[in-house]
């Protein structure tokens, strides 16, 4: 508002005018610059007050400043108007200031001041901030309207034709701006804001300038920017089917290839199962054969408890196997070894009849007392059908014995590993014959095997620790499990050994493996060739008339053949390796020739012998069809021979030099040519067919001189064996030890596959139910299977678990102990009524220990631990 | 059926009417409506990209319109108070630096006084002590 208190003062107009009339006075003139300056500093004022400063204050408003920051903005020009006009009023002031004096100086202030101020008061300011803001208001309500209405109206077509939009299933453009080409889009921004500021509206603007700047695109671009996306969408489509198809494919590929091994690997346990099966018949038969009386009986109690259950389970298999200590030194069976051993049992077809008779006693059991005389007869009639089993019929004839059979405990070997470093020799030593030398025990021993005792006196004092070893292991293996042996004893010596091992390795070159199988194959035969040999000897031990008639013969010349096969075989095997002999360093080559030629000799000879005594079989039985019913004359012969031999030791003893060994040979014969006359001579008051026979047989012995020669041979050959076999001890003892020691304690987490245990618990239980572990890094619970004869269902604790798999849980309570190692995901198809699914099995092979109070674990179980998930 | 044909119809028409699409692209618009005898999904896109860019610029300036409008009153309620006003401060403003400048006149003039009147009173000791001197 403007202040109008001296609005009778005169206007800027009426100053200025005034002052254009001259005034010849020098006050006149003074007061005349004076208003002069007054009135141009009062315009400059009144020019930034009415017109620049409400402007500016305006615009500043409508670009968003706030009200106080415009003011103290607009303020610096209100300053420096004023500076202006008091630049200006100096000038003035200083011409004043000259001549004030002249007209008063006093004065002269007093108007200049009152002149400013009623000036700047009476200042018609034209366009007050006011008045723009009040005009900006205005324009701003209707553009603001007309902007709300024309928004209204575009948002009201939209919602029209959003329906049709929908409809045609198109994607609603976020990036509509990529259809405007160049700047098409800013200029229409910027036009706008001008319009605004310059109050000329921005809608009229808008369109013109994007019409006629003509860079407002659209069609043409939309039209290829939809085909464009319809070919990216085919395109998309087209390789997503080629991935799917590709990914199908190699998905079936591995099924295949992974079913394809698997059912490798069941070939393989079916065959590992039947050979192992078939051993297991064998050593069960033999370790019955080989058992005392009593163990005898438990051994064939429990075949037959085994045999006769309809329901079988794996404590029955475990109990029945700790009978037999050779073939199961430790229970519970692992899971193949089970099955084997169930399958074997099943093929002992003497059980048969020995279970008829065990269910025919439990019958007889139940009858009247009255009625046991018969039953016992019966009985008898039944155990007389029984062949080859003659211990076991004692036993089975007594009732009682069969029902107060115990179970004998089998003692756990305790696991072993070597440890970090090896003992002494002497260290060694020491702790053996500490071992063996235990109170009482050598008193004992040598009892039993006095023999062996001096041969051990004489190893233990060896220096060559591993002959003594050998020895150990090979004649006295009962003493590493019997607990002569300590246990920290044979944790020594195993370590020894495996040090001594790896030393060897070290400094040895190693055996080719063409020597090792070529000596493996030779050894073979040699075998054949003293089981063949032994039977030959058998046969010229059991000369009895009756029995070389019977089958004897047929096994005498089978030998005799054999004789000429096994030099043949050995021919074979030399041909098969003489091909790769090159490939051998030369000294492999020395060797192998070598030990050829020597196994080659060997063979030749026995071939000789057996047809020698073949020879003389034949002149034997010349001889016997002579001689059978003159035994007199046999006497008489016998007694010219004795003379004869005294005749002929005693030229040999003169000779020059004495063949000592053919005048112990004779001395020999002589000796038992004295017995036999000398029997026949005892004989004689008595003498019958039967007696005759037994002399006959010594005849036969007699006849058969060279058969003592045999036998020393044969003993030589296998005394090369042995010294054969002694070599290759001192080569590869380590690595026997390596696996058939630690391997047989530790295999079953080194070689058992999973998914081979999974297939045998699989096939022995139809399907086994095992824990399903939701998540392997939260098992806190394992059911475990029934066959381990364990609680159904323990608490468990991870303790362990390492980056490659391995798993370690133990119970709550410490006594369990559970290793899960090597998972591995098996995938196989399940059918489930018409669908098929895809059946996907984390598995871990699993050993479950005891643990004792000092932390030992023992009784190693194997078990499978999965957990399934079904997908569709 | 035909509600809806008339529906787009008149969209259509409404739509091709403005101002705002070029010449060039209604005619292009227009020939493919009927090459392709209907509304189809190029069609649909092409409108949603225009209503799209209409709404948003539209929008855009329709807010910031009434942002402005509404600094705008507030700025006016400012002014109107006395204590706040833009207009009544500068004249306070100007009116002290007239007081300061007269009263800096005012002392320079003052002083420019006494210096004459020094001046004069020297002056008039000259003349005095000269006129003595003469007298003497």
């Amino acid at each position: 508002m403007v202040d109008t208190t001296h609005a009778d003062e005169p206007t800027t107009e009426e100053i200025v005018e005034g002052l254009q009339k001259p005034d010849e006075s020098i006050e006149k003139q003074l007061e005349q610059e004076l208003k002069i300056a007054q009135a141009m500093s009062l315009a400059s004022v009144n020019e930034h007050m009415s017109g620049l400063i409400p402007r500016n204050h305006a615009d500043n408003i409508l670009d968003g400043r706030s009200v106080e920051d415009s003011m103290e903005s607009v303020s610096v020009a209100v300053q420096a108007a004023l500076e202006g006009v008091s630049t200006k009023m100096q000038g003035v002031s200083n011409a004043l200031t000259r001549e004030g004096w002249r007209i008063g100086g006093t004065d002269i202030a007093h108007q200049i001041t009152t002149l400013d101020i009623n000036g700047l008061n009476s200042v018609e300011i034209g366009t007050t901030s006011l008045d723009v803001l009040e005009a900006s208001e205005d324009r701003l309500t209707k553009e603001n309207e007309l902007l709300q209405a024309r928004n209204k109206r575009f948002m009201d077509q939209r919602e029209v034709v959003d329906p049709f939009l929908e409809a045609s299933e198109i994607t609603k453009s976020k990036g509509w701006k990529r259809f405007f080409v160049g700047t098409g889009l800013a200029s229409g921004a910027t036009v706008s804001t001008i319009g605004l500021a310059t109050g000329v509206g921005a809608i009229s603007l808008l369109p013109g300038s994007l019409i006629a700047g003509g860079t407002y695109l659209a069609f043409a671009a939309v039209r290829k920017y939809v085909a464009s996306q319809r070919e990216k969408a085919k395109e998309a489509e087209a390789k997503k089917q080629a991935h799917y198809k590709k990914f199908n494919e190699d998905f079936l590929t591995q099924l295949n290839q992974r079913f394809t091994e698997y059912k490798m690997a069941a070939n393989l346990i079916k065959e590992a199962g039947e050979a192992g099966r078939d051993a297991l018949l064998v050593n069960i038969e033999q370790s019955i054969d080989m058992a005392e009386d009593e163990d005898r009986a438990a051994m064939g109690e429990s075949l037959m408890k085994l045999k006769n259950q309809t329901n079988i389970l794996d404590a029955d298999i475990n109990t029945a196997a700790s009978r037999f200590p050779m073939i199961a030194p430790r229970t519970p069976l692992s899971e193949s070894m089970k099955i084997n051993f169930l399958e074997a049992v099943k093929k002992v077809e003497w059980i048969d009849n020995m279970l008829k008779v065990k269910r025919e006693l439990n019958k007889r059991e139940a009858i009247d007392e009255s009625f046991m005389e018969s039953t016992q007869a019966q009985e008898a009639e039944f155990t007389t059908q029984l062949s080859g089993v003659d211990a076991l019929n004692d036993y089975l004839t007594n009732y009682k014995s069969v029902k107060e059979m115990e179970v004998v405990g089998i003692k756990p070997f305790a696991l072993l590993e070597p440890d970090a470093e090896s003992p002494s020799e002497d260290e060694l030593l020491r702790d053996i014959r500490r071992d063996l030398a235990r109170e009482g025990f050598l008193s004992d021993l040598s009892d039993k095997f006095t023999a062996d005792m001096t041969d051990m006196a004489g190893l233990a004092e060896s220096t060559d620790l591993i002959f003594t070893l050998h020895h150990l292991f090979c004649e006295h293996d009962e003493f590493l499990v019997d607990g002569t042996i300590a246990i920290p004893t044979l944790q020594k010596i195993l370590t020894w050994i495996y040090h001594k091992d790896i030393e060897t390795r070290r400094g040895v070159p190693e055996v080719s493996d063409l020597t090792v199988e070529l000596v493996d194959d030779l050894e073979d035969s040699s075998s054949g060739l003293f089981a063949k040999g032994n039977l030959i000897l058998e046969a010229l031990d059991m000369l009895e008339l009756d029995d070389l008639d019977k089958h004897s013969m047929s096994d005498y010349e089978t030998s005799k053949d054999d004789g000429k096969i096994f030099v043949i075989q050995i021919e074979k095997i030399h041909t098969k390796f003489k091909k790769g002999k090159n490939d051998l360093p030369e000294n492999d080559q020395n060797e192998f020739e070598t030990t050829f030629e020597k196994f080659k000799k060997h063979a030749e000879y026995l071939r000789d012998i057996t047809h020698e005594a073949w020879k003389k079989k034949k002149d034997f039985d010349v001889w016997k069809s002579e001689n059978i019913d003159d035994p007199d004359s046999e006497y008489n012969t016998k007694n010219s021979d004795i003379s004869r031999l005294d005749d002929e030791i005693a030229a040999l003893e003169g000779a020059d030099p004495r063949d000592e060994d053919e005048i112990a040979r004779k001395t020999s014969e002589r000796e038992l040519l004295i017995e036999f006359v000398k029997t026949v001579e005892d004989s004689r008051p008595t003498f019958n067919r039967n007696s005759y026979k037994r002399d006959e047989k010594r005849a036969a012995e007699e006849f058969f001189g060279g058969s003592f020669e045999i036998e020393s041979k044969l003993h030589s050959v296998e005394g090369y064996a042995r010294d054969t076999l002694y070599r290759r001890i001192k080569g590869s003892l380590f690595e026997k030890f390596e696996k058939e020691m630690k391997q047989k304690m530790l295999d079953h987490w080194e070689k058992n596959d999973p998914y081979k245990i999974l297939l045998a618990l699989n096939k022995k239980a139809g399907k086994v139910t095992v824990g399903y572990l939701k998540d392997i890094e939260s098992i806190r619970q394992v059911s475990l299977p029934s066959h381990l004869d364990q609680k159904k269902t323990t608490e468990m604790v991870l303790t362990k678990n390492s980056r490659d798999g391995e798993l370690e849980m133990q119970s709550t309570d410490g006594t369990l102990l559970l290793h899960l190692v090597k998972p591995m995901i098996h995938v196989e198809k399940v059918k489930r009524g018409k669908n098929t699914d895809i059946l996907k099995s984390l598995v871990h092979n699993a050993i479950i220990f005891d643990r004792a109070t000092d932390g030992s674990l023992s009784n190693a179980r194997e078990t499978v631990v999965t957990n399934v998930e079904f997908t569709s | 059926m035909t509600n809806q044909k008339d529906t787009l119809e008149n969209f259509l028409r409404w739509f091709l009417d403005l101002e705002e699409i070029s010449v060039e692209a209604k005619k292009e618009f227009t020939g493919h409506l009927l090459e392709v005898g209907g509304f189809d999904d190029v069609a649909a896109t092409y409108v949603d990209v225009v209503m799209s860019y209409l709404i948003e610029t539209s929008s855009e300036q329709a807010k910031r319109a009434k942002e402005q409008l509404d600094a705008v009153q507030a700025a006016i309620e400012v002014e109107k108070n006395p204590e706040t006003s833009l207009r009544v401060k500068s004249v306070r403003e100007a009116t002290d630096k007239m007081k300061d400048l007269a009263q800096s006149f005012k002392a320079k003039l003052y002083r420019e006084e006494q210096k004459k009147e020094k001046g004069e009173a020297a002056q008039e000791q000259v003349e005095l002590d000269t006129l003595k001197d003469r007298l003497k």
